[in-house]
């Protein structure tokens, strides 16, 4: 199981080849770790990851499907409530 | 001997997959979230994409017999036979579809999708920004591995209801 050090190492060399690293400091760890911990968590109890959902969908397997469906509920959920937050918050500038 | 040069092969497959996925700029979240926020559709057209591909090689692969992998059955999930929608298969009866773990995997794909995009990246481009730099991203990481531990540690009693 060493593809995600490989994806961590592609994307190394990937960011140092073409120039584009960005460090950046980290605001708010806690919260990161916290969704970090709570995707994972969800990863296990229903077999995947964003990534892993897409490929089982594209699998063809009705639960995968299910999970893709949810997952863009929640993102479409999620950018929208996003967005009247933003609206908010520039209407009371 | 096998097993290390199956993790070799997987090794090479991950760094292909972070190197493009770097220059890409690929996330199977952003892609919805820019396409709602800015209508930007190239990350969606990715997405998309790379479910097309999916689709066609599994198609293909099996239809040539060279994927003998299945999908790993899940603990009394019933129609999770690998392909269902491609293969010649009879499609299992709705009612034995919709069981407790169609529910979970439902809302657990929603709370997947939530936190993803507050955390501002899918899992893949969180480890793509912590090899560019992002210290949020490491500590993204660090709650993602560490909850590996805790789950089968502690946790994975609290979710033995799903499958049952």
């Amino acid at each position: 199981m060493l593809t995600s050090p490989g994806v961590l190492i592609g994307a190394f060399i990937a960011a140092r080849v073409y120039g584009e690293s960005r460090p950046r400091k980290a605001d708010r760890p806690l919260l990161l770790a916290g969704l970090g911990f709570f995707v994972m968590t969800i990863g296990i109890v229903i077999f995947g990851c964003p990534t892993r959902i897409v490929l089982r969908a594209g699998y063809g397997e009705i639960y995968g499907i299910v999970a893709l469906a949810g997952m863009f509920a929640g993102i479409g959920a999620a950018t929208l409530l996003m967005r009247l937050r933003w609206a908010g918050g520039n209407g009371r500038q | 001997m096998s097993t290390i040069l199956l993790s070799l092969v997987f090794l090479g497959i991950g760094l292909a997959v972070g190197f493009l996925a770097q220059r890409s700029r690929m996330c199977f979240v952003a892609g919805l979230r820019d396409w709602i926020l800015v209508k930007d559709a190239e990350l969606l057209t990715g997405l998309f994409s790379f479910l097309a591909t999916v689709w066609l090689l599994t198609s293909v692969f099996t239809a040539f017999g060279l994927l003998h992998q299945g999908i790993p059955l899940y603990r009394s999930a019933a129609g999770n036979e690998p392909g269902v929608l491609l293969r010649n298969v009879s499609l299992p009866r709705l009612s034995s579809l919709v069981n407790r773990f169609f529910f979970v995997t439902l809302v657990g794909g929603f709370l997947v999708g939530v936190f993803s995009v507050i955390a501002g990246g899918c899992v893949m481009r969180q480890h793509v920004l912590c090899a560019q730099g992002d210290r949020n991203a490491l500590f993204y990481l660090a709650g993602f591995y560490g909850a590996v531990v805790v789950y089968y540690a502690l946790l994975f009693r609290v979710f033995d209801w799903v499958y049952a």
